[in-house]
């Protein structure tokens, strides 16, 4: 595929090459999108993991706009969807948390080999997907926006969401709160949340997944990034774990901006990744 | 089978997706078929919707191609940091000559048969000028939820050197139509919950009463007019008596004045799913009603051009 130059003076960030293709890989075809750094030799290698579902499609062009903004300050960045979502193939019905993570290491394949260090970047469900990912030795550094307390929470959140929503629809069916749709989940049945079905296997493997913070003698650089409450309180080395404030709804919700005010978010991100993952060598092994 | 695919158009790249049929599936014959944005959301869809039904398309001989117009998804471009700005421009017809492009594109490397444009909401309005502009490449619309209902003027951002239009004191909300069909029809969260039934009778009463409802879209009511004399293939999915759904009525029924609908016309109502289809059996209903369509309206033998409607429409545009 020819290579994509935009007009820089149309574009509200400075604009990098990209390349879009599919990669196959447990019998689906994984879409990825390459954002080729700005400069010779790259800073570093970024992955980023995205969020789930409605997550996805409200965060997209803020996501898109994070990879841009990478690749213009010199990184190599590869994006891509989760099998049964976005541009890949596959059901997701079929598809759980570990899938995902599975889709999330083949994806880290296509940029294994470069310069600087390979970072985990996520947001929400790539959150938590990377620091397992990480706690299990992907990566040379890992930065996490907003992460779950675990795949169940995570869950449990977009429940909540869906019944607020169809309470303010006025279409709350009598008798179906979050415990009947998780009994009915662990019954074996589907569950229908924002288009996507919902099924046992999805439901069982989230609980295997708790947000896995590094270890004290981690060496490898690695941030969080809270965005409220929902993000679970960790602790870490001095400047490991910091605080954003983002207009309400977050990025990741429905909202009335297409072009959101995340300029600090960006900056903090890339001040730490200059400092921590690639000043200090990625704590590359 | 998916591959990425890319176009430019003006200068402008549009990143898109392209799902082949399988070997000894594709025919020459059969028309491609074009999703576009839904309003500002990435090609897929909600909930995935244009992906699912560009497989199920493509499994059935169709060629369908899926693309983002700059700025939108994958493609690099201007974005106004509103939705408000973004949409202003959707339902004047900004999006259509991109749609055109790519319609355009699809013909020529993929589709010799012609091309079935359309999509949701967003994606339905520029479908629908884009076909009124030059439906040369065009050979049927699938317009699901068409916005038939302009912004309110108060709502939209000043233009460069101008003053953004006056809000308008609450109580004149209770003179307009549109603000009562919002109550009505369940799109005002007020009401929502209460009395269904005296909801609709109340909307059906308002409506006999009304021709064309405050803040209709005069001009995509012409375009839908000049798309209905041309006699392309038309699909429209609605959902029954949502806003959405009753601003197409009231549109149609002006542009028919009084005629039957021409057979050329397909409508189908969905029952209790969500206006991008994605609650309850939304997505199972549109793959079902898209496919069925389809295979109804370009059946394999056919010939694919030429067809024109039984009938003069006599309607003249709006004033």
């Amino acid at each position: 595929m020819p290579e994509v130059h935009a007009s820089p003076e149309v574009q509200p960030a400075p604009e990098a090459p990209q390349q879009a293709g599919y990669l196959d890989h447990d019998e689906v075809q994984l879409y990825w999108v390459r954002h080729t750094a700005a400069r010779r030799p790259a800073r570093g290698r970024v992955v980023l993991a995205g969020p789930l579902g409605d997550e996805r499609m409200h965060a997209y062009l803020t996501w898109v706009r994070w990879a841009r903004r990478l690749a213009a300050s010199g990184y190599e960045v590869v994006r891509f969807d989760y099998r049964g979502q976005g541009e890949s193939t596959g059901a997701f019905e079929a598809a759980c948390l570990s899938d995902w993570a599975s889709d999330l290491r083949a994806v880290a394949g296509l940029v294994a080999e470069g310069d600087g260090p390979l970072v985990l970047s996520g947001l929400r469900l790539g959150a938590l997907l990377s620091a397992g990912l990480f706690a299990g030795g992907l990566g040379d550094a890992l930065l996490a926006w907003g992460p779950p307390a675990s795949g169940r929470a995570m869950l449990m959140d977009l429940l909540r969401r869906k019944l607020a929503e169809a309470m303010m629809q006025g279409r709350r069916e009598k008798g179906r709160d979050r415990d009947w749709y998780v009994a009915h989940l662990e019954g074996g049945g589907t569950v229908e949340v924002n288009g996507y079905p919902w099924g046992e296997r999805l439901w069982r493997d989230a609980e295997a997944w708790t947000l896995a913070v590094p270890v004290p003698d981690e060496r490898r650089p690695w941030a969080m990034v809270r965005f409220d409450g929902s993000t679970p309180a960790v602790t870490g080395p001095e400047g490991a774990v910091w605080g954003e404030r983002l207009q309400r709804p977050p990025f990741w919700m429905m909202n009335q901006r297409l072009v959101q005010p995340v300029d600090e978010l960006f900056a903090r991100s890339l001040g730490w990744l200059e400092r921590r993952a690639v000043a200090a060598g990625g704590g590359r092994r | 089978m998916r591959e990425v695919v890319q176009l430019v158009h003006r200068g402008r790249p549009m990143t898109g997706t392209l799902h082949r049929p399988p070997p000894g599936r594709a025919s020459p014959e059969r028309p491609g078929v074009l999703f576009l944005n839904a309003g500002h959301v990435p090609r897929d869809g909600h909930a995935g919707l244009w992906a699912r039904v560009g497989d199920l398309l493509a499994e059935r001989g169709h060629v369908v191609a899926r693309f983002d117009r700059p700025g939108l998804g994958d493609s690099p471009g201007p974005l106004p940091e509103r939705i408000e700005t973004f949409w202003a421009d959707v339902k004047k017809g900004g999006l259509a000559d991109d749609a055109l492009a790519a319609a355009r594109w699809l013909r020529e490397h993929h589709a010799p048969a012609g091309v079935v444009a359309g999509g949701l909401c967003g994606a339905a309005i520029t479908a629908l000028y884009a076909a009124e502009r030059d439906p040369t490449d065009l050979v049927g619309l699938v317009l699901m939820e068409p916005e038939f209902y302009l912004l309110d003027p108060a709502n939209l951002p000043a233009p460069e050197g101008g003053a953004t239009a006056p809000r308008r004191h609450p109580a004149t909300r209770l003179l307009s139509t549109f603000s009562w069909l919002r109550l009505l029809s369940g799109a005002n969260r007020h009401l929502k919950t209460r009395l269904p039934r005296v909801r609709r009778a109340a909307t059906h009463l308002l409506l006999r009463v009304l021709s064309l409802p405050e803040r209709t879209n005069l001009e995509l009511v012409g375009a839908w007019r000049r798309t209905l004399d041309l006699g392309l293939p038309v699909l429209v999915l609605t959902v029954r008596d949502d806003f959405w759904d009753i601003y197409y009525r009231k549109a149609t029924e002006f542009v028919l004045g009084g005629r039957p609908p021409p057979p050329s016309l397909r409508h189908v109502q969905a029952e209790d799913t969500s206006h991008a289809f994605t609650r309850g059996e939304g997505v199972a209903v549109a793959l079902r009603e898209i496919a069925a369509w389809m295979e109804a309206a370009f059946p394999e033998e056919a010939p694919q051009r030429g067809h024109r409607p039984a009938w003069s429409p006599v309607v003249e545009a709006a004033p």
